[in-house]
């Protein structure tokens, strides 16, 4: 059936939740602990590593909204796990059709834990628009707890073992950030469509702290009581968060719709990634900031759990390409398409 | 998830286009005309539209129409839409009285109304919002009296689109002045004599909405449709197929809303503006949310869900793009649009006039946003 969701998806996204709801450990532990491995990290690097990995990269025929399924479900739980940064770096190493070698097994059933490095410092886009490569790399989360990068640079991209790793203060303390230094590397493939497909897994993960921001807000609105009645039914509350719910919806379409083009390489897939990677940081960071507000001064502690939304909102919106970068090649790739109609 | 037409569906889309593409041959751009040549234009769409047998596209077969779903019609919507065909004159009687009259008329009902709307000589008008009941509108208050043989009917309706032309009218009046608001309505199908139709003049010089008066009118029994005090329930299944029906092509209009200024800007040289080209970052994002939350719409309607409150998220984003689009094409003009003489200048100016206005028809904004927080967000009424 057009433009729904097949019940396997549904499926996919039902036993992610299962698991994102069974997880004890959360965004808020790593406030004052180091980072460490929820439960649910390694069946989620295990059991779902196929997902959204093309036939020609050893995967078994998923669709890349698969993986985008499951990712939005962790995200609307803040679920501290690599497992979107490791399926990131897979589908960052698999946008290319010619290719013919499959990723190494060990990488495929999580073994062997990827992150990605797309990212360059001072420069708001993708790494393959810098050249020459100045082979350093910002942004790179879980770069101490992975065993491996992948690296997109304008040669194609490569799995790298980081030259040099320098941990950086995050701003979402659940998800490590680290600049790195690489070496030249001997063996570039071809990128393809790797950046978009990895983009597109940072897009997903925005649509579900999106979501869980709007859900943790709307509770607040149900129960929080004021003059007498419950604060969700001033209008003045319930509207933004009307506008919120619209933003994330506008979001999550963006992003489904671009993983069906990039999957079947449709010639309008490149200004579909952008669009989405745009909107959906700008509906996650929306949302957190709704939330905030939505708790009143509750909202602005720390004890409260907003604010583990806007950090989340914040780290994601900057990776893969800041949300302003993607807006303005949306922008550039819509008016570029006018300039060409023909009179 | 699978984002093309099927099989059928691309068939389908192909012989529409090539049947528009044949009727519209003779069709100026809508865009350029005056209302009254709009209006022309219409009428005279409105009867190949008929005479090709299209009126009754989503209609069942058993009431003459070709018996296809949602899709098809938002197939040939989508079509029509891209190729600037003009709106049809009759689409209140295709879109509302007819499917509405399916669903709750008398085989007598059937039989009188839906024949002339298939062949396109009985034209229809909605009869709901009144002067004091716009978006509250179970608060109606036009008043039927029980008469011999029928009602008499009092009172005053508003923002009726083509009330000009139309002989009948989707009328709703309450019956009974001491039930519940949404008890005492009742719904009928009132032959248009002694109504008085007057123009209302709006922002931007057209004259597309009416007031109507009705003093004694009287409206017989036969016309009652769905049963006496039964209205709100009628109405309801009416205001489905105007959400359902407005819902299929909104997504052109944001995408022509947004090529219109890219072409402005790029024409006067100013696509290269950082700001400007953010903003139409910012306007293809949800534009093309509108198509693909369109699509995603349809889908579930064929799987057999309902269209759920989402439908309010679609029409909030779609008018953002088409006020936003408008505006900023206004102030790529020179001295920010308020010259009219200038090339362009007035035509600009009355799109962006008349966007204002979908903010406020078809439910508010704030409705659109009450719906969001009421049945997706389950927060209290607001109201």
């Amino acid at each position: 059936m057009r433009a729904t969701f097949t019940p396997e998806q549904r499926e996919i996204a039902d036993a992610v939740t299962s698991l994102a709801a069974g997880e004890s450990s959360s965004a808020r532990d790593a406030l004052s602990d180091p980072w460490r491995a929820p439960g649910c990290d390694g069946p989620l690097l295990r059991d779902f590593g196929l997902l959204g990995v093309p036939e020609s990269a050893g995967g078994i025929g998923s669709s890349l909204i698969d993986l985008l399924v499951a990712v939005e479900a962790l995200g609307r739980r803040l679920v501290p796990s690599r497992f979107p940064a490791h399926a990131a770096a897979v589908q960052l190493l698999c946008g290319d059709d010619a290719r013919t070698d499959p990723l190494p097994g060990e990488v495929l059933d999580g073994r062997r834990v990827l992150t990605p490095a797309v990212d360059v410092p001072g420069t708001p886009g993708w790494a393959d628009r810098v050249s020459p490569d100045p082979l350093v790399r910002t942004l790179v989360p879980y770069a101490a707890q992975a065993d491996g990068v992948a690296v997109l640079g304008p040669a194609g991209v490569w799995i790298a073992d980081p030259a040099g790793s320098t941990a950086r203060q995050s701003f979402d303390p659940s998800v490590p950030l680290a600049d790195l230094t690489l070496s030249p590397p001997e063996r570039v493939v071809p990128a393809g469509a790797g950046a978009r497909r990895a983009t597109l897994v940072v897009a997903a993960e925005l649509c579900g702290v999106a979501q869980g921001a709007i859900d943790l807000a709307a509770e607040q609105a149900r129960t929080r009581q004021q003059f007498g009645r419950v604060i969700g039914s001033f209008q003045g509350v319930a509207f933004p968060l009307a506008e919120a719910v619209t933003a994330r919806k506008a979001a999550w379409d963006l992003t489904l719709y671009a993983a069906w083009a990039v999957d079947n390489g449709r010639p309008d897939a490149e200004i579909q990634v952008h669009a989405a990677k745009a909107a959906a940081g700008r509906a996650a960071v929306f949302a957190a900031e709704r939330c905030i507000q939505v708790h009143g001064g509750m909202g602005i502690t720390m004890e409260a759990d907003p604010h583990l939304f806007l950090r989340r909102a914040f780290v994601l919106d900057a990776r893969s390409g800041r949300g302003s970068w993607h807006r303005r090649r949306t922008g550039e790739l819509r008016i570029q398409a006018r300039r060409t109609v023909p009179a | 998830m699978d984002f093309d037409d099927s099989g059928s569906d691309l068939a389908f889309r192909q012989e529409v286009g090539s049947w528009l593409d044949e009727a519209l041959r003779d069709v100026p751009d809508q865009e350029e005309l005056s209302q009254s040549d709009r209006e022309h234009w219409s009428r005279v769409w409105q009867d190949r539209l008929c005479a090709g047998n299209w009126a009754g596209l989503s209609w069942p077969v058993a009431h003459g129409g070709r018996g296809m779903d949602a899709l098809a019609q938002a197939i040939f919507n989508e079509e029509a839409a891209v190729r600037g065909a003009p709106y049809p004159l009759n689409g209140v009687g295709m879109m509302l009285a007819g499917p509405t009259i399916i669903a709750h008329g008398t085989d007598e009902q059937q039989a009188r109304h839906l024949p002339g709307i298939l062949r396109g000589t009985e034209y229809w008008c909605q009869g709901f919002s009144e002067p004091g009941s716009g978006s509250d509108l179970a608060s109606l208050r036009t008043a039927a009296t029980r008469v011999d043989g029928g009602w008499r009917i009092n009172g005053a309706k508003i923002w009726t689109s083509n009330a000009h032309n139309a002989s009948r009218c989707l009328l709703l009046a309450r019956t009974d002045p001491d039930a519940p608001k949404h008890r005492g309505i009742t719904y009928f199908l009132a032959p248009m004599d002694g109504f008085t139709v007057r123009p209302l003049e709006m922002i931007n010089g057209d004259t597309e909405f009416n007031e109507m008066f009705l003093d004694d009118v009287f409206v017989p029994d036969a016309d009652v449709l769905g049963g006496v005090g039964n209205g709100w329930t009628v109405a309801l299944t009416t205001l489905a197929f105007e959400r359902g029906s407005m819902a299929l092509n909104l997504w052109v209009w944001a995408r022509q809303a947004v090529d219109r200024v890219v072409d402005l800007a790029v024409a006067r040289g100013l696509a290269d503006d950082s700001a400007f080209v953010d903003t139409v970052g910012a306007l293809q994002c949800d534009a093309e949310a509108v198509r693909i939350g369109s699509m995603r719409m349809l889908g579930e309607s064929r799987a057999g869900g309902v269209p759920g409150p989402e439908t309010s998220a679609l029409k909030s984003l779609w008018a953002g793009v088409v006020q936003n689009a408008n505006r900023l094409a206004v102030q790529l003009d020179e001295a920010g649009g308020v010259l009219l003489d200038g090339d362009g200048a007035a035509a600009r100016m009355r799109r962006y006039l008349r966007a204002r206005a979908h903010t406020i028809e078809g439910g508010t904004e704030e409705v659109q946003k009450s719906i969001l927080a009421e049945r997706v967000l389950s927060l209290p009424r607001s109201r």
